[in-house]
């Protein structure tokens, strides 16, 4: 029955789009990259404008300091981490030790993922990409790299290495067409917000309530 | 069998009677208006953003039968699996089945309009499984037992007493507050989505050579239904694929500014198939359900097919006066606004009012706001001309063949004269007569002795004028 | 120059001074208009019913009134717009075809025939007065005249224009749709009509007669001292 029904849609298609059909209004152009370069300083500067806030680190030291502070700041006692050359460049996971900060490593999450995270305060993780014009951070899943991390704890933690910074959405679809796409791949502008009573705009809807980024300047 | 179909006419009064739910959809729909306007302003290149636009969908649905076959084999290569389905009923029924053979109970739902066109909800529901929208709109018209009303934004039309009124009804706690009532929301709502046992969401743009599902928000609750449960099921209309990733790129430089006004919304999900060997989270099993519906045959009509370009953004709706005033309950379709009355007498169900098309002021707003160059007057003319073959119009038939005759066209126009303070008060007392219909709101100045009477005497008369300036 | 004077029913017999205006306008620019005998309708009540097949008989009526002319001019955007779809209205290998072509090529609303036919935007006119200024739909966007109307506006003394909240608004007019769906057509006239209120202008201008008897009669239900007026008259200024 399954079959049936795709080869009658696929017919009919087929049938719509045999000769007569007329050829397309134009070629396509890809759409080209904008201009400008990718750096910290522009990346930034769109990102705080969508609600996650940035520093800079230039040294692992800094970026340790950095990581330190905001678990200090924010009370953190709970987090889950991702397994990623970005996090270890910093150490990650000592700092995390060196907060007393309870952490559950990929290889320790429960069958369930997310519902497990569901108490925990942070999620640390690092990106496959950022983008500059949009201030975009770019996640990709992966054995060790859970959907859940960025995703359901009330605070996300990334570390954007410099070398990852890319211009732009067209830039990155070309760059990640090249490799299997990954079974997911989340681009993620800004906090989770909404405007659907009255249009009035709140941040805050799902996910994180609150983004920060650490720009690993070094790396 | 036979149902009594959809009024828009008497529908739309109706709505206009509804002074607090016009009142917030003005509001609203203004607000859309400027966000568009500024993010438009700030994209010099939007005209070229649009003609590649339109390349690409014309691409894709000239080579739809291929690149559906492509897609399939991508998302079956990913873990995932496709099905089609060629109307709402048997799609509903096939999602219903694959939920029931796994036994789940609670599923969360992303919003897609496709599960509004397949009535998902109710056929879960009948087979006693519990589907939550989580897009907050929707969760609010769910709640409150109602229908979107518009594509994008579905509760335009529910001011923040109603929604705090239904807060305290469903969940004994509440707020005026509209941050704080998100608030109530996210907490009802992420119960929900770490028991759920399926995700249901909907599909911007299928990627035909990665098998992408790509779904675009700004809440999460779309990136949490594909990815905290055991089960995803994206559902997806049959034109919503595109070939490349740089495809899908063209058509994400419009989709949002002309959506919202953002450059790229909160949350862009690329979501290719089921969790990969050695991940943790994701879902295990990842179905695209991919919907007929009346579409095909649409793709076979000449004078219409170029509605399927519709890429869903809602800015045809946020630029009607139509549907500005009336909103889109009284469509009485899934779809409303221009788009609507285009594609919902095409499609095999809930074909909305057959003189849908012919509710239309002819101002071409929707063509012009269209990222994806569909000319709706045109398709609506083409509707309009299907629509009168089937049926006798008489004042249009006299008035055009009086039209054929200047004495008789003249004559008329003298009779009309005579009786001119006569049409008024015909309009006072039968207030539902075509004069009384136009002059309720309106006063008529009344017919005047003819311009063509008084062109000679007013033509000597400018020529000595003229002749007397020189 | 010789021009040929396409008026439509609208102004024939329920704004007859449109005529009259544009005819002084004409005479202004130096041109000699002549009206043929025997005009009705362009058949742009039916087209919109989804009726071309009514149209045709008018649409040939049309072409044999008109095709001698030089130019044609036309106080109505819709009416212009309905004559340049003629073409369409006949088959490809239609003989006929080609002649609505001529015709269709030769049309012209009276401020794109002023602008874009003569090239004049200053007629010397003058008119003490604070208007808005409403772009008709079919001028703007169907037509693509809205800039000619713009351009003859800024050129009149004394006039100084005040913007609209949302100009590009459609008045909610629509032929038979003011009649099919009267609540909405009102909702939408109303709403034109307090975008009017609020821009505090004396009149509302318009290159459209069916918008201008639409928004006028609305206007006058409502007892408001704004005077509604035609491009036409307000170029012609006190020159009738």
């Amino acid at each position: 029955m399954k079959t049936r029904a795709k080869n009658a849609i696929l017919g009919r298609l087929r049938a719509a789009t045999a000769a007569g059909f007329p050829r397309p209004s134009a070629p396509t152009i890809p759409r080209k990259p904008g201009g400008g370069v990718a750096d910290f300083e522009r990346f930034a500067a769109v990102l705080t404008t969508l609600g996650p806030t940035f520093e800079l680190a230039r040294t692992p030291e800094e970026a340790r300091q950095a990581l330190a502070a905001y678990l200090a700041a924010n009370d953190v006692k709970t987090a889950v981490r991702w397994d990623h050359p970005d996090l270890e460049a910093v150490s990650a996971a000592d700092v995390l030790a060196e907060a007393k900060v309870a952490v559950i490593a990929p290889e320790e999450l429960p069958e369930r993922v997310c519902p497990g995270l569901a108490a925990v305060d942070l999620g640390v993780t690092a990106v496959a990409y950022a983008l500059c014009a949009t201030g975009s951070l770019v996640l990709a899943a992966a054995p060790g790299r859970e959907r859940g991390t960025p995703l359901v704890p009330r605070l996300h933690v990334a570390l954007v290495a410099k070398s990852r910074l890319l211009l732009d959405l067209p830039t990155m679809l070309e760059r990640v067409g090249q490799d299997p796409m990954p079974s997911a791949l989340n681009c993620v502008s800004g906090v989770s917000s909404t405007g659907d009573i009255e249009f009035v705009y709140v941040r805050g809807v799902h996910g994180p309530l609150a983004v920060h980024v650490i720009g690993l300047d070094w790396l | 069998m036979t149902k009594t179909a959809h009024d828009f006419a008497k529908a739309s009064a109706k709505a206009l009677g509804d002074r607090q739910s016009r009142a917030i959809l003005h509001k609203a729909i203004g607000h859309i208006r400027v966000l568009r306007q500024r993010s438009v302003n700030a994209m010099p290149d939007f005209p070229e953003r649009q003609a590649r636009a339109v390349a690409v969908r014309d691409k894709t649905l000239a080579k739809l039968p291929e690149l559906l076959e492509t897609l399939e084999a991508s998302v079956t290569a990913a873990g995932g699996r496709v099905h089609y389905a060629e109307t709402a009923e048997t799609a509903a029924t096939l999602v219903a089945g694959i939920l029931s053979e796994r036994g789940a109970k609670l599923v969360v739902k992303g919003k897609s309009m496709v599960s509004e066109e397949m009535g998902l909800n109710e056929v879960l529901e009948a087979v006693g499984i519990e589907a939550v929208e989580t897009d907050l709109g929707e969760y609010i018209i769910q709640l409150a037992g109602q229908r979107p009303s518009h594509i994008l934004a579905p509760a335009l039309h529910v001011s923040k007493e109603q929604v705090s009124d239904l807060f305290a009804r469903k969940f004994g706690r509440t707020s005026t507050d509209i941050p704080e009532m998100t608030r109530i929301a996210r907490d009802s709502l992420r119960q929900k989505f770490l028991a759920a046992d399926a995700g249901i969401t909907g599909c911007n743009i299928a990627i035909a050579e990665t098998g992408t599902v790509t779904v675009l928000e700004n809440e999460g609750n779309i990136r949490l239904s594909g990815s905290c449960p055991p089960i995803h099921i994206a559902l997806m209309t049959l034109e919503k694929v595109v070939e490349t990733l740089a495809d899908a790129a063209v058509v994400l430089d419009i989709l949002p500014p002309a959506a919202t006004g953002q450059t790229l919304p909160v949350h862009l999900s690329f979501f290719t198939g089921a969790r990969r060997e050695g991940e943790r989270d994701g879902p295990k099993e990842m179905h695209l359900v991919i919907l007929d519906n009346g579409r095909s045959d649409i793709l076979a009509d000449p004078k219409l097919r170029s509605i399927l370009r519709c890429i869903r953004c809602g800015a045809c709706l946020n630029v009607c006066p139509v549907y500005q005033s009336v909103g889109g309950h009284a469509y009485g379709t899934v779809y409303p606004g221009p788009m609507g009355s285009v594609i919902s007498p095409l499609l095999n169900d809930n074909p909305g009012d057959p003189r849908q098309p012919f509710a239309c002021t002819h101002c071409a707003a929707c063509s012009e706001a269209c990222p994806a160059g569909i000319d709706h007057p045109a398709l609506l003319q083409e509707l309009r001309r299907r629509v009168s073959e089937t049926e006798t119009d008489l004042p249009v038939a006299a008035f055009s063949l009086l039209a054929r005759h200047p004495l008789l066209f003249g004559g008329a126009a003298a009779v009309g004269r005579l009786l001119d303070p006569k049409l008024r008060e015909v309009a006072a007392v039968a207030p539902d007569a075509p004069v009384g219909r136009f002059l309720r709101c309106r006063e008529f100045p009344g017919l005047a002795r003819p311009f063509s009477r008084r062109f000679k005497a007013l033509a000597r008369r400018l020529k000595r004028l003229q002749g007397g300036r020189a | 120059m010789e021009a040929f004077l396409f008026i439509p029913c609208l102004v024939e017999h329920v704004l007859p001074q449109v005529g009259e205006a544009t005819t002084a306008v004409l005479v202004r620019a130096g041109v000699t208009p002549t009206l043929p005998k025997g005009q009705t309708c362009c058949g742009q009540f039916a087209y919109k019913r989804g009726r071309a097949d009514l149209v045709r008989p008018l649409a040939r009526r049309f072409v044999e009134l008109f095709q001698d002319a030089p130019a044609v001019v036309c106080p109505s955007g819709s009416c212009t717009a309905m004559v340049r779809r003629y073409p369409s209205l006949f088959a490809e290998d239609d003989p006929f075809r080609e002649q609505a072509e001529e015709v269709a090529a030769k049309t012209f609303e009276l401020g794109q025939f002023l602008v874009e036919r003569l090239g004049m935007v200053d007629l010397g006119a003058r008119c003490d007065l604070t208007a808005a200024l409403h772009g008709s739909c079919q001028t703007t966007r169907v037509l693509g005249a809205g800039s000619a109307t713009e351009a003859l506006l800024a050129k009149v003394a004394g006039l100084t224009l005040v913007p609209l909240a949302r100009p590009e608004r459609c008045c909610g007019f629509g032929g038979a749709f003011s009649i099919d769906y009267p609540e909405a057509s009102e909702a939408i006239v109303s709403e034109k009509i307090d975008d009017i209120v609020v821009s505090g202008a004396d009149a509302v201008i318009t290159a459209e007669p069916s918008c201008l008897l639409n928004i006028a009669s609305a206007m006058a239900k409502r007892d408001l001292p704004i005077k509604a007026l035609h491009l036409a008259e307000v170029l012609a200024g006190e020159g009738i």
